[in-house]
């Protein structure tokens, strides 16, 4: 009898070969038949393999194929633009709108006619085109989903004074423009009246998603004046997505009066959509509001009620896009619920839809066409009727309601972000054939320059004009303070950290302060999963801080490039010591580890350069992850890094090995701990530092004479002897830490948990 | 039983007590011995210390114990005069009347607070932070700027105090030097107003006569901690 193991695989081989000859039987007896039905079986001509070259070949241009190719293309140079954007220190939307310029005729068409013309021909645009708009249909959703209206509610008197203000302002701006350029760039056969309302609007649009990001990425949304911001954007957002529908439906029918129905059948759909539809959701979402119970009937009906939204608005004539912002706004309000949601949908829409709607942009915007000094004047009158009107106008108004200038400004500066909205909308003017090519094309650059000014111009409203300070007791109470900057990406540790802050400043807790700091990488924030995921990583540290006693400031942040962020709050900020986690660590330090190292960062340009030029070795020998390290470099103050074997409540054995006389720096925070915590110091002196160093050993014998009975200095033992379980913690440097384990890898896995230091 | 055996019964029995009043006889002698050693011993110790609770041998533990702490305040004093050594050069080499580079005033106030160290125990709570760039370093400032301030922290700082402290921030924003000192006073200080003494007096008039309106001095009192704030414009150039 054969085990089971091989019984099976023999009867697996044994149906295989009878299925196999079987086949091959029925073959050779059906092809006898081949000869009374005369079938031409003669061989092609060429040969399998050019057979299945040409196969390729047609492949590539069926439609899917090409779809699929081109979504590949988008997706792929839309990333790349963002990153580069990224770099410049500009919102990764802009690069992803100018790669979608940059795949059109403006740069590939012109530049590799051939290419172009295999990647984007012009029977696939259709294609390109629906799924770019369903891809704006969910996004526009999000949009809406974003949007708070609780916060209209709450303190929206300056808020939609400002914004309407702001629209009204270059609105009025942009149709005396119209007045100018009517003769010169209208299209045959348009109103003037269509022609004035739809420059005005393009004037006035704000774009609510890039702005809440630039916000959020400049830790300005806990701000007073990152609150009124948003709010403002918000309230226009609103404002200016009902104008855009009256002003379609303006144009579609090309009088006001012919318009009245449809305007009419809009305000009923939406007083349907805000006082039917909305109660009904709302009872659906306080029955589901947890994910588990956010079954796909659910899902379903939301995105039925989102679909028939959209379609409704499309039929009604005021784009289904309106449709689909509504559905998003009359979304429940319960937190979870939205954030939930948004996750749902928001990647599908914004990496993989939302660049093919830039590339169809990108596709229609010629900017060869302003190829006339006419052209660029009226560019350029454009640009600044837009910055004008809305810049201006924005900031005036906040003056007006009692902002400070540096307030007004900024708030003029973000409202002045169009973004990919003034795209949308340049997008429906095209369609219904209000705008010409060129006018198309300097609209779009427009918008470009627009999102483009934004950051630019808030650092320079911030360099010269001093910021309101908030809570300016607070600031010079800190200044004199002992400050730790704890940042911790995973809340665990975050715990283990705070407790260590207490550690060095448990008696001293009136001068010192504790700020806990987790960043989170940005694209994935927004204003309702952030405030979700601000509770779910402070509650640990909660629950620590007030088992300690220890009052701490908690900040959480989106950002971009994590080290930096740290780095530059670490640096600008009045701290004396940073304290972090060791990360993805691979603290065994083993050659695999290293490479492990090395591998999850390999693409890290730096690294690479360093590694090129000789100033690193490319196999990470630190015992750190790259994160790490590039942290440290970054860094101006103080840090310790914690390497986290578990950590008792009350520590009291501390270990502190001294390997050279620079290590006395460590010193400081032993005078800390045992000041504050009366934790009991061994110092590990194998290699008679202490000994032969007058300047250490005096400093070690004046603390004993401080505090009798709680240092020991232990020489004459070799690192291997010691008996690693009997402490708490241990207190090492930087480099001794490098240096031993790199030396000994066996190390690292007998010490107890370690706070290495850096001065 | 045979007679052999008893005969060898008897002998056993006869020599078991041989041998036991051979070992009571030498254990007799022992203690005689002993006792007589004890005597002489007695004797010969009662004639070179006639009692042991009132004489005492000097223990080298004593002295050891004394030669530390002899040593780590040579030490500590041998430091502070190294200090002061570096003050003595910079008063007299580095600041002939004219201006001196802000680092070299920095390095001067951190041999103040040293040599200021030696009042206080090593665990108080002294918190210093310098944020200065190093092209700041290199900019101008009046010699002897950040003495008046420093010397106050330490002269009155209630050093007995639990949570006493004295904190020093040294720091350059946009070309002005900012220094501001705080520390903890005794409470029975609030009513005495001799905050405003005759050092402060000279400190304000000097700032003015050499910057003008370049400076601004402020000192404020809350809560028990008294805290000076001094910021100077720093110059490009002596």
């Amino acid at each position: 009898m054969l085990k089971g193991k091989y019984r099976s695989t023999f009867f697996y081989l044994i149906i295989l070969i009878l299925g196999i000859s079987l086949g091959y039987f029925i073959v050779q007896q059906g092809t006898l038949f081949e000869i009374r039905t005369d079938i031409n079986n003669q061989t092609p001509a060429h040969s399998a393999w050019s057979h299945f070259i040409n196969h390729l070949k047609e492949n590539l241009s069926y439609p899917l194929a090409i779809l699929m190719l081109q979504i590949i293309t988008i997706i792929f140079v839309a990333r790349i633009f963002g990153i580069l954007f990224k770099k410049i220190g500009q919102p990764s939307v802009i690069g992803e709108i100018v790669a979608g310029i940059a795949l059109g005729p403006s740069l590939l068409g012109n530049y590799f006619p051939e290419l172009s013309l295999f990647l984007f021909p012009a029977s696939s645009l259709g294609n390109l085109g629906v799924l770019s708009q369903i891809g704006l249909v969910l996004f526009m959703f999000v949009v809406g989903m974003e949007l708070d209206l609780k916060i209209l509610k709450n303190k929206a008197q300056d808020a939609i004074v400002i914004s309407h203000v702001s629209i009204i302002f270059p609105f009025l701006l942009g149709m005396g423009l119209a007045y100018v350029i009517f003769q010169s760039t209208a299209p045959e056969g348009i109103s003037f009246l269509s022609y004035a309302l739809f420059i005005g609007i393009s004037m006035s649009i704000t774009a609510f998603p890039v702005l809440a990001r630039i916000v959020q990425e400049r830790g300005m949304s806990k701000t007073r004046l990152g609150s009124i911001a948003i709010t403002c954007a918000a309230a226009d957002d609103i404002t200016a997505w009902c104008l855009l529908a009256a002003v379609i439906a303006v144009v579609k029918a090309g009088s006001v009066v012919s318009a009245i129905y449809t305007i009419a059948f809009a305000v009923a759909y939406v007083l349907v959509m805000v006082r039917l539809v909305k109660p009904f959701l709302q009872r659906i979402g306080d029955l589901h509001t947890t994910k588990e119970r956010l079954g796909k009937s659910i899902v379903g009906v939301f995105f039925l009620t989102l679909l028939i939204s959209s379609w409704t608005s499309e039929v009604i004539g005021i784009h289904a896009l309106f449709g689909a912002f509504m559905a998003g706004v009359i979304m429940p309000t319960n937190t979870s619920f939205r954030s939930i949601f948004i996750e749902k949908v928001e990647d599908v829409a914004q990496v993989l839809l939302l660049p093919l709607f830039f590339v169809y942009t990108g596709l229609r915007t010629q900017i060869g066409l302003l190829n006339e000094a006419e052209h660029w004047q009226t560019c350029f009158w454009v640009v600044t009727i837009a910055v004008v009107g809305k810049f201006i106008g924005s900031a005036l108004s906040a003056r007006f309601v009692g902002q400070n200038w540096h307030s007004s400004l900024t708030i003029g500066a973000l409202m002045n972000t169009r973004g990919l909205m003034e795209l949308i909308a340049l997008n429906i003017g095209y369609d219904l054939g209000v705008l010409t090519d060129e006018m198309f094309a300097i609209l779009v650059l427009m918008a470009l320059i627009t999102t483009f000014m934004t950051g630019p111009a808030l650092d320079l409203i911030n360099k010269f004009f001093k910021p309101e300070i908030e809570n300016n007791a607070d600031l010079i109470s800190k200044k004199n303070k002992y400050n730790i900057l704890i940042s911790f990406g995973n809340p665990n540790s975050g715990k283990t950290l705070l407790r260590i802050a207490n550690m060095l400043t448990k008696k001293s807790q009136e001068n010192s302060t504790v700020t806990a700091l987790h960043l989170s990488i940005g694209n994935e924030l927004n204003t309702y999963n952030s405030i979700e995921y601000e509770r779910d990583n402070f509650s640990l540290l909660n629950d620590e801080s007030e088992r300690l006693d220890q009052p701490y400031t908690a900040i959480f942040r989106g950002t971009d490039n994590i080290n930096e962020d740290i780095a530059k709050m670490a640096n600008e900020e009045d701290f004396d010591l940073l304290l972090t986690g060791i990360g993805q660590s691979v603290y065994e330090g083993s050659v695999l580890g290293s490479i492990i190292g090395f591998t999850s960062k390999v693409v890290n340009p730096e690294r690479l350069l360093g590694s090129l030029t000789g100033k690193e070795n490319l196999f990470n020998h630190s015992g750190f992850e790259d994160n790490t390290t590039a942290l440290l470099k970054s860094i101006e103050i103080p840090c310790g890094i914690l390497v986290d074997k578990g950590l008792p409540k009350i520590v009291k054995n501390i270990l502190v090995p001294i390997k050279s006389v620079s290590d006395s720096f460590i010193l400081i925070y032993v005078h800390k701990l045992v000041q504050n915590s009366a934790v009991n110091i061994t110092f590990l002196d194998d290699d008679h530092i202490i000994k032969n160093s007058v300047e250490l050993k005096e400093a070690i014998r004046s603390l004993d004479y401080a505090a009798p009975n709680h240092i020991t200095v232990i020489d004459e033992v070799n690192t291997h002897t010691i008996d690693y379980a009997q402490f708490d913690i241990m207190l090492i440097s930087f480099v001794a830490w490098k240096q031993i384990s790199f030396e000994k890898e066996q190390w690292t896995k007998i010490i107890p948990s370690t706070l290495i230091l850096k001065p | 039983m045979s007679p052999f055996y008893y005969c060898l019964l008897i002998i056993g029995i006869i020599a078991a007590i041989l041998l036991i009043g051979y070992l009571y006889w030498k254990t007799r002698n022992l203690k005689r011995q002993n006792e007589l050693l004890i005597r002489q011993s007695r004797e010969i110790s009662s004639v070179a210390f006639p009692d042991e609770s009132i004489d005492y041998k000097l223990d080298p533990h004593l002295l050891k114990n004394a030669l530390n702490a002899i040593q780590s305040h040579a030490y500590q004093s041998y430091h502070a005069l190294d200090k002061l050594s570096n003050v003595l050069d910079y008063i007299l080499y580095e600041t002939d009347g004219k201006f001196v580079k802000l680092k070299d005033e920095i390095a001067f106030a951190q041999n103040l607070i040293e040599i200021n160290k030696l009042k206080i125990s090593p665990l108080f709570d002294l918190h210093i932070r310098k944020k200065i760039s190093p092209e700041a370093g290199e900019l101008f400032i009046a010699p002897f700027m950040t003495i008046n301030p420093i010397e106050n922290a330490f002269k009155h700082a209630d050093v007995q105090n639990e949570n006493s402290f004295i904190s020093v921030v040294f720091e350059v924003m946009d070309d002005q030097f900012i220094l501001i000192v705080s520390n903890r006073i005794q409470p029975k200080q609030f009513t005495t107003s001799n905050l405003g003494g005759l050092g402060n007096k000279t400190f304000a008039q000097r700032l003015k006569k050499i910057y003008g309106s370049d400076y601004h001095l402020n000192t404020e009192q809350k809560e028990g901690i008294y805290t000076v704030t001094v910021k100077i414009k720093l110059y490009k150039n002596d």
